[in-house]
Parts: structure tokens; sequence; C-alpha cells
């Protein structure tokens, strides 16, 4: 191995040994941006506005380009604040930030994006990023009062998406064709199973792994379907295995987007359309936009699928911290939705603020809890990559 | 030692050196070559480097696979896993076996096909030249996968929902699935996406063919095929060798078609494994399969230089005047305009007119008048559609954007055309050496390697300065450094073509004249060079036009471009804006070829 080899190796190992104590820069850092230990429990928004305005301007990077109309409502709101939105998935971000800051650039203040097991498996650990709640919403109310703890924290939750069973409900008036997931490998629907493929997203791989985490609650649906106990095929030690296994035998047919899959579903004057799993539950949309007649299989056992969070978060070093205060804490939005959260507050998405009614008529996230699974980073980080290396193993 | 046999030493040495530097000075190619390989070195082989470095260490996913890993620690797991593991079959060697035969058959289809149509238009009498010269290259204007969206809307079976293909709303049954879906589709698409290439670099080539040549051979009672044969396929062969090296290695590494029309029926490819490798962050893995690709291409481009090196060089310039009188087609004048009017239709008008078709749709997929519509080109914007953005040509996003694009494709020609006629002649004139095989060799690993991956490695090695680099965080030129070497092959390789095609003994009598190199280069080399420098241009201002997952990490507000908003706008739903911007694409890129070729001198006759 050549010496500069060795120099990258040290140097890598060098910066993840660093990454677990807080450095004095991180120290001074967070003191003099009141983050972190040294958030008050009162915080001045006057001053903090005084001191944005100092710093002039807040960068950050966004998983969705509706942040460009956030931009808008922001600059009207705190004048002399200039925002730099960049729009980028979450990989990019991640990719982004981390090299940035192995080059030494601290160039972004705020991330809005997804991925909760890098998040908080990952950049929380090593201090790439900071978890920041404003005491007190938009609207003057104490965050803890309207923003329930398991949103704030680890990490504070901007908003939640579903990733759901869409069907057509033009050809189906009478309600959504399946009412359990294991319809889905019944014959019936053999290659009319759309969605993203798994390898090309997280949160659908996701979608696989907590499928086979809730084991059991996948052995208690089969048994409410077929009435009898699921038999397990060689190599499949769960019911969750199981399904994947018979979904991939059914000849589940994988998109490179989200778009494709609801198209397949969504498109009127279809005789015998496709259902969807595990799509953002957002392209409900495309109804009004599109004229799709997309409606979500709600009452599908065990669940309809999984609920992904997105996250508003502080990148390490942030070089305007109360810039990004501000712009944080407009665009959690008021108890109407608010300018600052409005791009947001469309069906298929909802705030984490209990106080904000859902876009989405009736269902609230009370319901989201009920009838989705929530992501536990904890297992997927742990268990995950068995159920990747299974998925791939039936290739 | 006494102090006076030093002296005689030193002498002798300096007598070398200065004799040394004399010659460099007078044949500057090798001294020029070696400036260029440390340039290659700084720009590609640290960032090969780096990858197979990173490809022996643990990522940020290795605790993940393995229990107590840790990120940096060395390893070769990753190579196992590739390679050899239990799933080393679906990770690699089927998604392998499927790469190549894309690349094969794709190859094997669109070299010919657009030799022939370089042949045609560049030497025939075939009518409507200045149509076709601009029509033909179109396919490759448009992103590869708007060919497969044409052909889906052909042949797409109900079984996978959305709207129904023609075929089956014509004739009422279902096309099978693999006339949709996997190799067959994917070929076809890439090889109609790709003729351009091997019809851009022959097409220059050709042009500077001798005629006499030809007309020597026919006067010697040569028939037209043996004309074609024995004298005009030998002088062409190494811009088709190059033309060959360009598409067999995109076959292997194109993405976008592969995965649009290969998932649905899960036909992986290794293109689709490395993209989801990276997409998903698994870097690790995502470089050993990216190096592998890199030797594959390795393989290519040492083959090429096997068949190129082994036959007798023939140069086609030489200086005297040329005569230059079209072919006569006769009476396969019209066979052949029949041919190039289907390909422009099929693989031109089809796709285009769709996606042109499609912005003038209030609501997407709804072939009626009443749905006409100019709102997403100059409306206001509606909250209704499109979450109210307005049209193309009222939104200072996409203007800024337009401007962004032009720029960073203009300086990447110019930028990568210059260094790509300079590798050339270094490469051409220290031919058989070390240097000239290495220098070629490191000129195109970097086409192999993913646009996500090369804009990491390079954010992570070039946006803090560098030696006597300055930091390049944020800037026009970060961008343009980067696609300047990613695009090199496409300008080494016409570059190398174009060269070969040059009788050195034109220089050799420039020198014995006195011409001094620099006055040799500019007055010679160049204008003679002027075809090739040309379509490597071209290709690399068309390439850069669409780059995406490129830069996709270095761009800054103040740097967007084209492409990253069509890429946002897809995803968010907004087809008609998507669609209308790559239309505009497709007409800036038109009017850039019509620019290089009025100021670069008419290319053809």
């Amino acid at each position: 191995m050549k010496a500069w080899m060795w120099f990258v190796v040290v140097a890598v190992l060098g910066a993840m040994g660093l990454a677990q104590g807080l450095t004095p820069a991180q120290e001074a850092w967070l003191k003099a941006a009141q983050l972190g230990p040294y958030q008050p429990e009162v915080e001045d928004w006057d001053a903090i506005y005084q001191a944005a305005l100092g710093e002039g301007k807040v960068v950050i990077y966004s998983l969705s380009s509706r942040i460009f109309d956030v931009v808008e409502a922001f600059q009207a709101a705190y004048p002399g604040i200039e925002v730099e939105a960049y729009d980028m998935t979450d990989v990019e971000q991640v990719e982004k930030l981390t090299r940035e800051q192995g080059a030494g650039i601290y160039n972004v203040d705020i991330l809005f994006t997804a991925g909760i097991t890098t998040l908080t498996k990952e950049l929380l650990p090593q201090h790439l990023i900071w978890n920041y709640v404003p005491t007190t919403t938009y609207d003057g109310v104490p965050t803890a009062d309207v923003i329930p703890p398991e949103f704030r924290e680890p990490l504070l939750v901007h908003s939640l998406e579903a990733k759901v069973v869409f069907y057509n409900y033009e050809s189906y008036p009478d309600g959504c064709p399946v009412d359990t997931l294991w319809d889905l490998v019944r014959p019936e629907w053999r290659g009319r199973v759309q969605m993203k493929d798994p390898m090309l997203t997280e949160e659908n791989m996701n979608f696989l792994q907590t499928v086979v985490q809730h084991a059991d609650e996948m052995a208690f649906a089969y048994e409410l379907e077929f009435g009898e106990p699921i038999q397990l095929s060689p190599g499949c030690p769960n019911a969750g295995y199981e399904f994947i296994k018979r979904l991939i035998e059914n000849g589940i047919v994988l998109t490179s987007s989200d778009g494709d899959a609801s198209k397949a579903v969504g498109v009127p004057g279809q005789t015998n359309p496709p259902v969807t799993l595990s799509v953002a539950s957002s392209k409900i949309r495309d109804n009004a936009r599109k004229g799709y007649v997309l409606a979500i299989g709600w009452d599908i056992q065990p669940r309809v699928g999984i609920t992904k969070t997105n996250f508003l978060v502080v990148a390490n070093l942030a070089p305007h911290p109360n810039a990004a205060k501000l712009l944080i804490r407009f665009m959690l939005g008021d108890r109407e939705g608010g300018a600052g959260f409005s791009p947001f507050y469309v069906p298929g998405q909802w705030s984490p603020r209990t106080d904000v009614a859902p876009a989405l008529e009736g269902v609230t996230l009370d319901i989201l809890a009920e009838r989705t699974w929530f992501l536990d980073p904890d297992w997927i980080y742990e268990n995950g990559i068995e159920v990747q290396d299974f998925w791939l193993s039936l290739q | 030692m006494a102090p006076y046999s030093i002296l005689p030493m030193v002498n002798r040495h300096l007598v070398k050196l200065k004799r040394r530097g004399a010659r460099l000075l007078r044949r500057p190619e090798r001294g020029w070559g070696i400036v260029l390989a440390l340039l290659l070195v700084v720009f590609v082989v640290i960032p090969i480097g780096y990858m197979a470095a990173s490809s022996f260490t643990f990522d940020s996913w290795g605790p993940r696979y393995v229990r107590g890993a840790q990120p940096g620690e060395l390893t070769t797991f990753y190579w196992q896993r590739v390679l050899t593991g239990r799933l080393a079959r679906a990770i690699f060697w089927e998604p392998l076996l499927h790469s190549f035969l894309i690349a094969v058959l794709m190859t094997g289809i669109a070299l010919p096909v657009g030799a022939l149509f370089a042949w045609l238009v560049a030497r025939t009498d075939i009518p409507f030249k200045g149509f076709w010269n601009s029509a033909l290259i179109v396919p490759y204007i448009v992103p590869s996968w708007t060919v497969g969206l044409a052909w889906l809307t052909l042949f797409k079976n109900p079984q996978f929902g959305g709207q129904p293909g023609l075929f089956s709303s014509l004739f009422g049954s279902s096309p099978p699935t693999w006339l949709g879906y996997g190799l067959l589709p994917i070929v076809i698409s890439l090889a109609a996406h790709y003729v351009p290439y091997t019809f851009i670099l022959l097409r220059g080539a050709l042009a500077t063919v001798d005629a006499q040549l030809e007309e020597s051979a026919e006067i010697l009672g040569a028939g037209r095929l043996e004309v074609l044969r024995k004298i005009t396929f030998p002088l062409v062969l190494p811009a088709l060798g190059s033309a060959f090296v360009l598409t067999f290695g995109k076959g292997l590494g194109e993405f976008a078609t592969q995965a649009f029309l290969g998932l649905p029926v899960r036909y992986y490819t290794l293109s689709t494994r490395v993209y989801a490798a990276f997409s998903n962050r698994q870097q690790s893995e995502g470089y050993v399969l990216t190096l592998i690709l890199v030797l594959l291409t390795a393989l290519t481009v040492f083959a090429n230089q096997r068949l190129i090196g082994a036959r007798k060089r023939y140069t086609t310039i030489s200086g005297k005047g040329a005569f230059r009188k079209p072919v006569n087609l006769g009476r396969w004048r019209t066979p052949a305009v029949f041919l190039l009017g289907a390909f422009v239709l099929l693989f031109v008008i089809a796709p285009v007119g769709l996606i042109a078709w499609e912005t003038f749709m209030k609501f997407e997929g709804q072939y009626s008048l009443s749905n006409f519509t100019l709102h997403y080109w100059v409306g206001a914007g509606d909250p209704l559609l499109a979450d109210g953005q307005p049209g193309i040509f009222k939104n200072p996003v996409i203007l800024g954007a337009i401007k962004n694009s032009v720029l960073l494709a203009g300086l990447t020609a110019l930028a990568s055309g210059t260094i790509g006629i300079m590798l050339g002649y270094a490469v051409v004139r220290t031919r058989g050496s070390l240097l000239s095989r290495s220098l070629e060799f490191l000129s195109f690993t970097p086409y192999m390697i993913p646009g996500i991956a090369f804009g990491g490695i390079y954010l992570s090695l070039f946006a803090r300065s560098w030696g006597p680099l300055p930091a390049l965080y944020g800037t026009m030129a970060l961008l343009v450094v980067t696609c300047t070497a990613k695009y090199l092959p496409f300008s080494s390789s016409s570059g190398i073509s174009a060269m070969h095609q040059i009788d050195p003994t034109l220089e050799e009598a420039a020198e014995l004249h006195g011409a001094r190199w620099g006055k040799r280069f500019v007055r010679i080399i160049l204008p003679l060079a002027k075809s090739g420098f040309m379509s490597a241009v071209l290709l690399t201002l068309i390439t850069t036009m669409r780059v995406l997952d490129l830069i996709v990490l270095l761009v800054t507000p103040h740097t967007r471009t084209m492409t990253s908003i069509i890429f946002r706008f897809q995803q968010q739903g907004f087809t008609q804006h998507a669609y209308g911007i790559m239309l505009l694409i497709v007409v800036i890129t038109l009017f850039g070829h019509f620019l290089i070729r009025r100021l670069g001198g008419r290319i053809e006759f």
C-alpha cells in the first residue's frame, strides 16, 4: 500500500475518533449559538432575529423543491435575511454534508431531510448534525404542548408521509380490491403489484425490513385471511420473509420511481389496473393535478404500509445558527398550517403538530399510527442488512 | 577527487541537458505528454486511487454488515462480497452478463448504422444534407430514456398499467412482455441513442478523406463496395475504433434506460447495481463495481489500441489539395433517403414530438384539443397546475439555469476540446511508448465512473485548496474542471483519431523550413485536425448540456443547471415543465451545433 493511502486511512480513522467527543471548536460554537446543552429555557426571539440579521443569510439543503415557496414567505416575514436553498435528495444531502465537513468546509445550516436510520444512528452520534427544537412555535405556543415528544427527540420532525398501497377507484368503485397484504401474493395479482425498486431507495427497503420486523403481525394476518397458520418455505425464518419471497415469485413489477408506479395505477380508463406497494401517500395529489383516480387502501391488514418522517436538523458548526433557528421555527408553521408550512400542508403529508387538522380529510396522526408501521431505526440498523441480502438472494 | 576533474563532468552533463532541452523545444510532444500525464495523475489517477483505497475500507454502512466494524478500517469484505460471496451471482455475475450482452448487441447495431449514416451524409449526393446533419444527432441530445418512453407508447402491455400501448389498442391483443421490457427494448433504445456517436465521429473523419484515393481505385477497376472496404474503411478505422470504445463503454455504463426498461422485469445490469449502491451510500461496494467497469473499459481501449496499432498507418491528410466529389448514389438514392427518413421518424420525430405534445397538455396524457394550453410555456403561475410554477419563459429560476447550462457546456467543450487535441497529438506522435499508452488509457477511465461517485470524489479532493490548486468550492470552475475530466474521453478519442489521419511529413516539412513548434501546431496541425476537433467539441457540448448527477453535489444556487431543474420537476410530477426544458435543450444544442459548424468552417463539403 502506498504511503498516501495510509494517510487517507489514518485521516478517516482520525475523523471517526474525533467524532466521539466534542472538539473545542464545537464546544465554542454550541455555546455561542446557544444550541444543544446551551439552549436556554426561554428563547428571546427578538434577540435571535437581531443576531440573525448580523449573520445575513441561512443555507438549507432540502429534499423538496417546495422549499422555494417557503423562501419567499420567510424573506417577507424576516427582511434582511437571505435564504439560500438547495434541493437535493436525502442521500445527496448526507453525501454533500459529510464530504464538505471532511474537507473543512462549513457551508450549510439546516438539513431538511429524511432517512431516519442514517440520521439517528450515524450523523447524530458523530455530531455531524444537532437537534434543535424551538421552545415556542411561530404562533407563540410552547412547542412541547403541540408536538409530541417522539417527534421532538432524538430529532425534530417537520412532517410525516406514508408509503402506501394505492388502487384505482374508478375500476374498483366498491373499495380497495385487496384487504390484506397477503392478497398481493395471490395468483390474480400476479405481475400486477408495482413498487419502486427497494435497492434504489432505502425507504422501500425499510418497508420490507419493517414487514420482517412485524412478522408476527404478518403471520396473524395470514391466518385471518386463509384460516390456517402459515407454512414457511425453507430459508424463510418467519412470515415477513415468506411474504417477501412470495411477492417476488408473484412477479412484482419494480419501477425506477414512485411516479411510474402511481401513474400505472392511477391513470383512468383501465380495465384491470395494478396496485402499488410502498408509494408516497402525497401522490394522492395527482388526482387533482393530473386527473388520476388514486385511492389509498387504508383498511389493508395488517397495515397499509409505513410512515416515514422528514426532519429539520442543524448542521454541525453551522455558520448562521440564529437565522437557522428562525427558519426552523418558521417552517413548523402555526395551528392553521401557516406560511412556513403551507407548501407541505397537502393531502398525504402530515404536520407533527397535534393542533393542525390533517390535510387528508379524516386521517389523523392517530389513525396514521394505527394503520401504518412507524420506522424503527434501531431494529433496521441491527437487522436491516439481512432483509436486504435476502431480497438480493432472490433476484 | 581533484576539483579539475569535476568540471568536465559537470560540463558534459550541462551539454547533455542542453541538448535534451533543445530536443524538447524542437519536438515538444514528449514534454507536453509529460505535462498532460501530470494533469491526468492529479485529475484521474488520484481519484481512481481514492476509489481503490476506499474499496478496501469499511464505509459508513460497514457496521451494519459486520458487527463491530469501524468505518475506515481495512478490509477485503466488499471484494469478496461482490466476486465470490453468497450474493455474488445476484450482485455481480448475472448483471455483468446482462451488461455485456447489452453492450455487444447495441454496439453491433449502433456502429454500422451510424457509420452508414455518416457515409451517406458526408460522402454521397443524398439530398437534404443540412437536415440530416442536424436531425441525426438529436437522438443523443434527448435523454436516452425518451426513446424508451416512445417505445413503450407502442408496445406497452396492459398488465403494466397506465395508458395501454398503441399496439394493444390497435390489435386488441397484448404484445408479449419481452417486446416491452427487458433486453430487446433496452438494446434498441440504446442503439438509437448512440447512433449519433458514430455518426458525429465518422462524419468528421470521412470529411477529410481525399476522394482522389477512392477515384483512383475506381479507375483501377474496383467496384463501389470494394472501394469502401479497401480504401475508405481502413482510412476511417481510427475514428471507428474510438466510436466503438465510446459506444461499448456506454452500453456497459448507461443507467437510466436500463433501469426504466429493465427493472419492471427485474433485468439487472452492472450499471443499475452500481447506481443502487451509490443511491444508498453503500460506497465501498459501489467503488468495487465501478473499478470492475473501469477495468472492462480498459480492456476495450487496449483491444482498440492493438487493432489500430497492428495495422499499417494510413494518413488521409496529405496536404495536397483534396479533391471532393460526392459519390453518386444512383438508384440507391431513394432507398437511402427512405432509410434515413424512417430512422428520423422513429427515433427523432416520434420521441421529440411526444415530448413536445405533452408540454401543450393542460393535464398530462389527455390527447384532446380542449386540453391544449400554452400555460406551461408562457403562463403566469396557477396554483392548481404544477403547484403554481410559472411557465418556462416567465420563470426566473429556469432562465438563470439556461444561462448556466450554456456557460458550463461552452466552457467545458472548449477546455476539453483543446486538451483532447493536445492529448491526441502527444499520444499519436509518441505512439508505441509507455507514455502514449498510459495517456490514452488514463484519459478514458473517468468515462466509466458513475457521475455521482465522480462528483463526490471531486468534492472531497478539490473543494479546498490543495497544493498549488486554489479552493474551488462553489465556483463554476469546479464544475468545468469536473465535467472536463469526466468527458475527456470524447475529445481525447476524437483527438487521437484525428491525429492518426494527419501525415507527419507535413510537419516535418515545416520543421525543415525552420518553423517553430508553436507555429507548426497552430498553422498546420490545428487547421487539419479541425473536423476532428469539432466532433469532440460537439459531443462534449451535447453531453454537458445534459449533465446531472455528476454535478449535483457541486452546484450551488448560483450554478444550477437546466437538467437539475428537469430532475426536480419530474420528481415533483411537473411533467410539462420538465419536457419543455428538455425541448429547450434540444433547440439550444442544435443552435450550438449550427454555430460550431459555421465558426469552425464547414466540416463537410
